[in-house]
């Protein structure tokens, strides 16, 4: 059976949780706090190489193969005995039978461990809090949306992310214009002049995430970037009590053509940057060469909140670290209607009764 | 939504009404019918010029008009004034039935032009004797007499119908006969001086008012719309550079080659209003 880490308080026997606003283990019940450091002896079930947490994972033998991540695990809870369900890929979770926090650890263990974590600096309210911002002041927005219904429904998530540092070597070609016109009594003129511009020289880019998880919509974990990285601390799986995680289910190779794209698009805007003085500017040809290149795999922090309106479902993600709200909302059609037609109206009086008032001063 | 479009309907209607309506029927009335660029008339003289004029369009259904200007450049005066009636639109009905005399108060040249019906209602022997009449009181720059007897002597002539060979050759209409058929000037309510001579606004700015009304209004509800969507993919990864971490080794500029087009400019012609 897969082993389950839960963090009981020494004092009292409750469900630790990790506090965002103390960065510190803490007992609800008994209100004790631990340093992450004093619960490090439950880290000691990690290991290098550990057959044993094999034993739950398929038929095949290998747990790092694609297609595994579909199944659904059970897990008992050691609190109250429930059956925890969950797929391949949970790594900690609640007990919805008792609430206890656990860790699951195989999804953590060898390979699979995290090589760094930001812990989350907001907590609940603060996603709360979020969220409410990112809805006031949208003239557009159902009413309903905005109802307290839909507030309670945030989960506190560690996404998996892989992280990726290279070297970037580039040659880029341009060419280039310049344009002069002037006129004389019976011609206008406009000389062309062309040129051919080269560009060489190296940038270097560190810590460029990709969304590690299937399960998360790539252009919400992209919209709540950046992430500070000075946050980040080696992994332990104290973080994870308290929220929920996923261990990574999109490997490494997969994720770098998306972090290449990105680091191809912004060595190219840097170089294009240098071409200045010039009426117009294209690009003929560019060659990018990556060096160094490795990938760290991390837990970042998020909040997210699901609903859905009107049959369709929408996904809102904050940054645990620094807040940042996201999320498309739905766009009432009738007020955008009505404000369209209120503003033709009243712009459009306005501008009639100055065109008169012009016209009667004589300046019209 | 039937409520806001009925209270948006109601506006616009509302600010049509609020146009004043000037033309009468077969007229466009966009400008007086009478013209002074040179301050040849005292606003008084012109006023009731222009009262005068009106009162004969409305009840003869044809333009009689007149301008005096300070000079017309190269054009020739025949062709100036065939421009200034048409710019002006003046004219009744689509043929544009009228008479219009104009006087360049600079040399003194002095021009009546005809349309539509007032081709055949002004003769040349009518046009002479207009002129005769005419032409001593504009030589004297005393613009307000010779217009208003122009005036007059159109009406009589209008009122005596398409002219016939025979008669009109012999008996030429005279000015007491044409004041006979005049009526006197009436009040003009004082709208503009001499050198403001638009008629009120053009009812073409209503639609030009709410099109741009409509235009801001999109860009307002598209910028409202657009803000309701923060989920998008990143580019690029710029705030992932290295500090410090972006040198150009190597940097060429290298002229290739020049060329130069030249546009032969458009020859104005001279053309004063």
């Amino acid at each position: 059976m897969q082993a389950l880490q839960e963090y009981k308080c020494p004092c009292c026997g409750g469900a630790l949780a990790f506090d965002s606003s103390i960065q510190k283990m803490k007992c609800p019940f008994c209100d004790t706090e631990f340093d992450i450091e004093a619960l490090e002896g439950y880290d000691e079930a990690l290991r290098e190489e550990k057959s044993d947490s094999m034993e739950w994972e398929s038929a095949a033998g290998s747990e790092w193969e694609n297609g595994e991540a579909d199944g659904l695990r059970t897990y008992i809870c050691k609190s109250c005995g429930g059956e925890i369900v969950g797929d391949a890929n949970t790594a900690a979770t609640t007990c919805p039978f008792c609430g206890n926090r656990v860790v699951m650890m195989g999804n953590f263990s060898g390979s699979l461990k995290p090589d760094l974590i930001i812990p989350f600096k907001l907590d609940k309210n603060a996603a709360k809090e979020g969220l409410m911002r990112h809805l006031s002041g949208k003239r557009l927005l159902p009413k309903v949306f905005k109802s307290q219904n839909h507030i309670d429904e945030i989960k506190g998530v560690y996404v998996p992310f892989w992280l990726f540092d290279t070297d970037v070597y580039a040659r880029m070609r341009y060419s280039a214009t310049k344009v002069r016109t002037w006129s004389d009594d019976d011609y206008d003129y406009k000389e062309t002049s062309h040129f051919a511009i080269s560009r060489e020289g190296k940038i270097s880019f560190e810590h460029v995430p990709v969304d590690g998880s299937s399960k998360m919509a790539n252009d919400l974990m992209e919209s709540i970037e950046p992430y500070n990285f000075s946050d980040a601390v080696d992994f332990k799986t104290a973080y994870l009590a308290g929220y929920l995680a996923d261990k990574y289910d999109v490997g490494a190779e997969e994720s770098m053509e998306r972090a290449n794209a990105r680091v191809k698009e912004s060595t190219k805007r840097a170089f294009a940057d240098t071409v200045k003085g010039y009426n117009t500017v294209s690009q003929e040809s560019s060659s990018i060469q990556f060096s160094n290149g490795n990938a760290k795999y991390a837990l970042y922090p998020v909040w997210l909140l699901n609903t859905t309106w009107n049959g369709n479902k929408y996904t809102f993600a904050m940054n645990g670290q620094t807040g940042k709200f996201v999320g498309d909302l739905p766009i009432d059609k009738s007020a955008a209607m009505k404000w369209f037609i209120a503003l033709a109206a009243g712009i459009g009086a306005g501008l009639y009764a100055l065109a008169w008032i012009l016209h009667l001063t004589g300046i019209l | 939504m039937k409520k806001t479009a009925a209270i948006l309907l109601a506006i616009i209607l509302c600010i049509a009404a609020a146009v004043p309506s000037f033309a009468k029927e077969g007229f466009v009335d966009k400008y007086y019918r009478a013209s002074d660029y040179l301050d040849g008339m005292t606003y008084d003289e012109w006023e009731n010029l222009c009262s005068f004029l009106d009162e004969i369009a409305n009840r003869q259904s044809f333009d009689v008009t007149c301008a005096l200007e300070s000079g017309i450049g190269n054009e020739t005066i025949d062709r100036y004034a065939a421009d200034m009636y048409s710019e002006y639109q003046y004219g009744y009905g689509d043929d544009k039935d009228g008479i219009f005399l104009f006087v360049n108060g600079e040399s003194g040249e002095w021009y009546i032009y005809t349309c539509g019906k007032g081709t055949k209602l002004f003769n040349a022997d009518r046009i002479n004797n207009i002129g005769e009449q005419v032409k001593d009181d504009i030589a004297a720059g005393r613009y307000y007499y010779a217009f208003m007897n122009f005036a007059e002597l159109c009406d009589g002539y209008i009122t005596k119908g398409y002219p016939t060979l025979s008669v009109e050759a012999q008996q030429p209409i005279t000015n007491e006969q044409a004041e006979a058929k005049t009526a006197k000037p009436g009040a003009v309510p004082a709208e503009q001086e001499n050198s403001g001579k638009k008629k009120p606004l053009s009812i073409m700015w209503l639609p030009i008012s709410f099109g741009v009304g409509i235009l801001v209004a999109f860009i307002v509800v598209g910028s409202m719309k657009a803000s309701m969507k923060t989920v998008h993919m990143q580019a690029a990864a710029s705030d992932y550079t290295k500090s410090g971490s972006f040198s150009v080794t190597e940097s060429r500029d290298v002229f290739l080659y020049r060329n130069v087009e030249r546009t032969e400019k458009p020859k104005n012609n001279t053309e004063e209003k």
